[in-house]
Parts: structure tokens; sequence; C-alpha cells
């Protein structure tokens, strides 16, 4: 059990030190520097290098990222070249929009596909369940951004019912901040809950076919209640795989939606970091959603324990 | 049945949801038409939001855009029509030989309640051209030779050497004045004279600024001003229809202005800004180096028909490095029209054989990209055949303005009266003219305004007509969406400030 667990953690900080060199030298080897971003087109090359200088751009790569390195272990992620101000509140403060919006879209994602998808799978072979696949069908391949940019034409334009973007921090107005994810949310379920459907159909259709499926309606049970007794545990591994790369995938994947609603997200602030060479944050962001990538890969493995006892050590 | 409990339910919270959505309390999110305390805020949507609010430390045009004459005051202010008013100080007076100006301050108070004393002018003068300063603009400061307080409200500044241009340079966001007690926190709480007062800065989302009642001036109209940053031209537009904001400060598409024209909720803004947008030309490369190359490739670019296919009509033509609202803005449109014959000819007499490639490197504007594509056409048909090279920004400044590793790339200057840079031998376009470069440093030190304009005029027609450096496109129009109901929302950019402070609803 212990082995486990200093497995579990080696891997979890060898993964995280392995990305952050990566997008180390990937944004070295990119042209330009944050330097430039901030003194601008019309700056001359001493006052560049004094800025480099001071922000110690000058040093060997090894020194900088080294530095880096002690200081996050230190659990100081730095500070932001080219806005001056700590990155760790910076990123706090994206997160606290970002997931969210994530777990919002998710949960509306499952509250939509699980009871369709199952629907499907019980109507297999019936238009019912030919509608249900085709909807899903369209449902993933309308972009995201587009969905969204529809909702808003519809929603806040002629409607004005909720904003058309923009977010209120959560300790100044939390229905407002509420109200702000909720267009950005339904436009990513539409999406991700098309996926799901289509995951959540062909489990249940697999698993109704199975033997101790007929075995359970052999010895009584409803149609219904051998799904739920029996078969839903085993249907939900592969949909419990798909939602942990859904999320995987949106927490900086959001970054669209984030854009078409002007929300401040974490995948935002990284695009823009990227822009503008802000090698520190851009560090530490990768380093917090690769953690959090980890974490979801974590949790979907517990949900694997919890569910088959098959994969429980005996 | 399933499915319709689903249904029913999903309804059922949706409508609860925008039950709960239906009261707007927040003066934030939007402005609403009922009660006339909301007809004192204003949302204005701009793209770019600034990395940091010192403008002493970052050359960021989005700095200047939220601060310069809302909250940070200069001595001197640029009006509508390029003239130099007075701002802080109420008057001011210049030497016979004008190396020496003496400036008289009003009353005015900082946010935090101190007075503007001649202290605070000396302090952030002689911070901004100290040895060892940081300032993006410090060359700005090059003339001065010495800055004294000769009382607690006059300040006397001598230059070293005559510079017209050193007074106009300080009405800009490198001359705002700052005290020394608040200089450590300007980076998130700017602390200046001006009419507004900086109240938050919700990164990532807006900056709020409210009414300062203790403004030595007259009140502004507004009690409130949100400027909210949103990147994306589609979302801006619709945070206007939906009300979300007030006006758009900039709008990066100009064929989604068609959609305001004819409404009448909305009124477009078209104006001039100093952006002189270029199709700037490589003078030390291979091909370029002959000027009847550069010559033929000016014939070549139907340059009315290139603001029609890319910028919707919007942008005034110009023939050289100055815009209409300089002083000294000489009217050079007509210089080498558009000729396709003519460029076949001078590009045969230079000796460049058909199909010869130039490269041209774009940075992301959609001026560029769309001009690019459009130039490669034109420049095709007389026999030049150009790559395209799509780049970003900080790829762009490496290799295209700090290596001039390029042939040809379209870029807009923005900075005010920077046609200073044609005597700069090393600037990207590698244009190499000393009586350029003694004309303009002339021009500086010109003792009168007659002298300036004429020598500023020389300049434009050795740059565009005998040297043709670069083929001028047009200038960037200051293109806006303003509410109906607002007014006082200034048509030009002169300088690179939104300025809130004569902004008003009408209705």
């Amino acid at each position: 059990m212990w082995l486990l667990v200093i497995r579990r953690t080696g891997l979890f900080l060898a993964s995280l030190l392995v990305a952050s060199i990566i997008v180390f030298i990937a944004l070295a080897l990119l042209p330009g520097d944050a330097a430039q971003t901030v003194l601008g087109v019309e700056a001359t090359p001493e006052a560049l290098e004094r800025l480099r200088v001071r922000f110690g751009l000058d040093r060997p790569l090894i020194v900088q990222y080294v530095d880096w390195l002690a200081g996050v272990v230190r659990g100081d992620f730095g500070v932001s070249y080219v806005s001056r101000v700590p990155i760790a509140p910076l990123i706090g403060n994206r997160l606290l929009v970002t997931v969210p919006l994530v777990l919002l879209a998710m949960t509306l994602a499952l509250v939509g596909a699980l009871p369709l998808g199952t629907f499907a799978a019980a109507r297999h072979g019936r238009w019912e369940s030919t509608a249900v696949s085709a909807a899903a069908q369209v449902g993933i391949a309308i972009p995201a951004f587009w969905a969204g940019i529809m909702l808003i034409a519809l929603v806040s334009v002629r409607l004005g019912w909720l904003p058309a973007g923009g977010f209120t921090a959560w300790g100044r107005d939390a229905a407002s901040a509420a109200r702000s994810l909720l267009l950005p949310a339904v436009s990513i379920a539409l999406v991700q809950g098309a996926i799901l459907t289509r995951y959540t159909r062909s489990a249940v259709v697999d698993v109704l076919r199975e033997d101790f499926i007929r075995t359970a309606r052999a010895v009584g049970n409803t149609p219904g209640r051998a799904l739920w007794r029996h078969g839903l545990r085993n249907a939900a591994i592969p949909v419990i795989t798909v939602l942990g790369l859904q999320l995987s995938y949106l927490l900086a994947g959001a970054v669209v939606i984030e854009n078409v609603f002007f929300l401040p997200g974490l995948g935002r602030m990284l695009v823009q970091a990227i822009g503008q060479r802000d090698l520190l944050l851009v560090q530490g962001t990768v380093v917090v959603l690769t953690a959090m990538v980890l974490l979801v890969n974590f949790a979907t493995d517990l949900a694997y324990y919890v569910l088959d006892p098959r994969l429980r050590p005996s | 049945m399933k499915l319709r409990a689903v249904v029913g339910i999903t309804l059922v919270v949706a409508m609860i949801a925008t039950a709960c959505g239906g009261d707007e309390t927040s003066s934030v999110d939007g402005v609403g038409t009922d009660g006339g305390q909301a007809q004192t805020s204003v949302v204005v949507a701009a793209p770019l939001e600034p990395p940091t609010l010192d403008p002493t430390e970052s050359s960021a045009a989005a700095i200047p855009e939220v601060l310069l004459y809302n909250v940070l005051e200069t001595l001197v202010k640029l009006s509508d029509d390029g003239e130099l008013e007075p701002l802080l100080a109420e008057s001011y007076e210049q030497s016979d030989d004008g190396l020496t100006y003496t400036f008289h301050l009003r009353e005015a108070t900082f946010h935090d309640g101190s007075p503007l004393t001649a202290a605070d002018v000396v302090f952030t003068f002689d911070r901004a051209r100290a040895e060892d300063s940081a300032h993006p603009f410090k060359a700005h400061f090059d003339p001065v030779a010495s800055v004294e307080a000769t009382d607690e409200r006059t300040v006397t500044v001598t230059l070293s050497s005559f510079s017209n241009n050193w007074l106009f340079n300080m009405s800009q966001g490198a001359g705002v004045i700052l005290s020394e007690a608040t200089i450590g926190q300007v980076a998130e709480h700017p602390v200046g004279t001006g009419p507004f007062e900086f109240a938050t800065w919700n990164r990532g989302d807006s900056i709020e600024l409210a009414r300062y009642d203790g403004y030595w001036g007259d009140a502004p109209a507004l009690q409130d001003v949100v400027f909210r940053y949103i990147e994306d031209a589609t979302a801006t537009n619709q945070a206007l229809l939906a009300g979300d904001v007030d006006i758009i400060s900039r709008v990066s598409g100009p064929e989604l202005l068609e959609q305001f024209e004819g409404n009448a909720q909305f009124e477009v803004i078209d104006g001039l800004t100093n952006g002189e947008t270029i199709l700037a030309m490589n003078n030390a490369s291979a091909v370029l180096a002959d000027v009847r190359v550069r010559q033929a490739i000016t014939h070549a670019i139907d340059r009315g028909a290139l603001i029609d296919a890319t910028y919707a009509g919007y942008g005034t033509r110009i023939g050289s490095h100055v815009p209409p609202t300089d002083p000294w803005y000489l009217d050079l449109t007509d210089l080498y029209p558009y000729d396709p014959d003519r460029a076949r000819t001078l590009l045969a007499e230079a000796g460049v054989a058909e199909g010869t490639s130039l490269k041209m490197t774009l940075p992301p504007p959609s001026y560029a990209r769309r001009g690019g594509e459009f130039i490669q056409g034109q420049l095709a048909e007389v026999g030049l055949q150009v790559e395209i090279e799509n780049v970003e920004f900080p790829q762009w400044l490496e290799s295209t303005f700090q290596a001039s590793d390029f042939d040809l790339t379209i870029i807009s200057h923005v900075e005010p009266r920077d046609i200073v840079q044609y005597g700069n031998p090393d600037y990207y376009w590698n244009y190499d003219n000393p009586d350029v470069a003694t004309k303009l440093e002339q021009a500086d030190a010109a003792p009168d305004t007659a002298t300036r304009d004429q020598l500023y005029a020389e300049v434009q027609r050795t740059i565009s007509e005998t040297d043709v450096v670069n083929v001028w496109l047009f200038v960037l129009p200051n293109l806006a969406v303003v509410n109906s109901g607002i007014s006082g929302y200034p048509t030009n950019k002169v300088s690179f400030s939104i300025d809130m402070t004569g902004v008003s609803y009408t209705m």
C-alpha cells in the first residue's frame, strides 16, 4: 500500500518536472522575449539589455531554470516579467473562474448525457435511439465557440436574460458571477454532453448484451432494475474514462469559450502570456495545469478501484 | 417518459435561473436605462489590457489609453486639433533663446489629498532622465539639462539645445506628473491629479475609475468609467448590442461596422489617428536598393482600392509619413499614381527579371494580413513574386524590426511625430540620407514655426518623391462605436488617451 503511494507521488513529481523542462526549453527557443513586450517597438538595444539584466534573462538557461525550480519548491512562483506582480495569486484568481466553469459545464453535460444515453441504449434499434445518435453527432460537430456566439445572440442580445460575457469577482457579487458562467458552461456542455451521450449509449448497449443481465432478468428483475443494480457499474467505467479526459482537456481548452465570453480564465491568461513571452507566468501556469490533470487521472483511477472489485488488491 | 421528465426538469431549472437573473443590481454589468442614477456610468470596451499601470515602466499603449488625461495629467495637453493647451501648467513662458521654460503650476491636489507642488514635477522629470532609469521614453528627456523648483508652484526647465518637439512630448504619456509619496504603488494603484481617480483593477476583466471630487478643473459629467477588456471582435460587438458596454473604443474589423451604420441606437465614429500604415521596404535589400524598383512598386499598388478591399473604405490616404493632424502636413497623395504599365517599364529598366521573389513578413493586425494578400496580387501583375510569411509580434520585432530580415512588411506607426525615424540609418528600413537627418535636427531646433514647417515639408518631399523610402498606404482610422445617447467622445485620436473627461449623456 505504501509502496503504491510512494510510486504514485514519485510519478506525479517526475511528470511535473518533465513538463516544466519541456515548456522552459520551448519558450526559450521562441524568438522574442519579455523585455521587448515591456519596452515595445521604439526601445533602444541598450534599454532592452538593461531590462533583460534586471529580469535576469541574460543568465544561462540552466541557472534561470534551477532558480525558478528552487522558488517553486518553496511555494514561490516568482513575479511576472510583464506585469510585475506575484504569479501565484494571478493563477489562483484565474482558477476561481475556470474551475467552476468547467465543473458546471461537465455537470450540465452529465445531467443531459447520462439519461439520454441510457434511454438511447434501452431503445436500441428503434427510431428514438437513432434520433439521439443523430442529435449527438450534430452536437459533436458544432464548434463550441459558434454555439457560444449563437447563444449570446439569442439569450443576451435578443432576450437580455444573461450578460454577453465578462465576470464579476465572486467576492463582489456571487450571484452575478454565477450568472456569467451559465452561458459559457452551456456552450461547452452542448459539445461535451454530445460526446458523453455517445459513449454512455455504447457502454450501456454493451452491458445490456452481457450474460449476467440475461441472468438477472431470468431471476425476475425488471429491465430497469437489472440495469441499475448490475449493469451500471460496468457501463460507468468507459464513461468515467472519457469524463476524465474531457476534464483534463477543458482546464486549458476552455480558452476559446473564455475568449468568446471574455472571461478572465486560465486558458486565456496562458495564451496571452505566451504571446508576451512572460516566461515565468507560462511556467507556473503549466505546472499548475499539469498538476491538475494528474489529479484528475488519480481521481479517475480511484473511481475504477471503487467501481471494479477486480482491480482492488486482494 | 424518462426523457420528458428530464426535459421538464431542465426547463424548470432554466426558468428559475433566468428569473433570478432578471434584476441588474451591479452597475458594472451594464448601464440600465431605468433611473437617472445609471446615466452617469459608462462602460468602454477596449481590446488590449495594460500589463501594468505604471507608464514609466512599460511602453504599452494600453496604459495611456486608460490613464492619460483621465487619471494622470501632464503640464500641457494636446487638443483635438493638435494645439498645446495648458493643463497642470496654468501658464508658461519661454525664454528668448527658447532654452528655458518656466511653468506656473495650478492649485491642484493628488487623489490622496496632497497638493501638487513644483517638487513633484522635479521628482518626476529627474527620475525619468536619471542615468540608470528604465523609463521607456527616456530619450524624450535628452534635450533637458536641468529641472528646478524655483518656488512652491514654479518649475524652470532648461534645455541644452532648442527642441520644438520637447514640449509636445511632454504632453504625451512620457510627461505625466507623479508624486514621490505614491510612486511605489503606481503599477497597481496610480495616484494622479486628473478628474477621475483609480478605483479597481479586476485583472483579466476590467479597470474602474470614479469621479474625483477634489479636481481643480470642471468636474466631468460621468461618475463612473469602466474599461472592459475584450479581444474578440465579435464578442465586443455583441456586448454593445446586449447593452453590457456603451462604447467600443477600437473597432478592429471595419466590415463589422455595417451592422451599426444603419442602426439609430448607435453612432459610428470615423476619425484620424497618428498611425501611418505603410508598406515598409528594406532599402538595403538586393532588389529594393534601386529607387526605380521602389517607384515601380508604388506605381503597382492601387492604394484607393486597397483601402476599399481591406479596410471597408475607412482610412484616409497619405503620401508621406505625416498624418493630416500634424501642423506641417503636406498632401503628397498624388505622387506615383496607380500605373502598372509604368511599373513594368521601371522594373525592366532596373533590370529586375520577371518572377523575381520578394519576402514579405506580416504581423498579426488585420490591416497587415489582408493588405499583404492584396499587395501580393497587385505585385504579381507586374511580375514580382511575393512570398508571404505571417508572424507573431515578438517574431516580427526580432526578425524584421531588429534584424532587418525582410524585403517588404506592412505595419502602422502609431507614435506621434515619428518622422524623426527617417534620420536614423539603423532603423529597420535601412534608409541612410544624412541630408534628411540634418534637416530633421534643424526642424526640431527651428526658431519659428514657418521655418520648422518648411524643413519638414522638404523632408517629406525627399522621403516620398525623391527616395521613395516606403509606400504610404493610409492613416489608420479611429473607428469607434458609441451609444447614441452619449456625446463628447473624441473623434480624432491625437494621443494614446481614450479621453473620457468630456463625455456625457445627452438624453
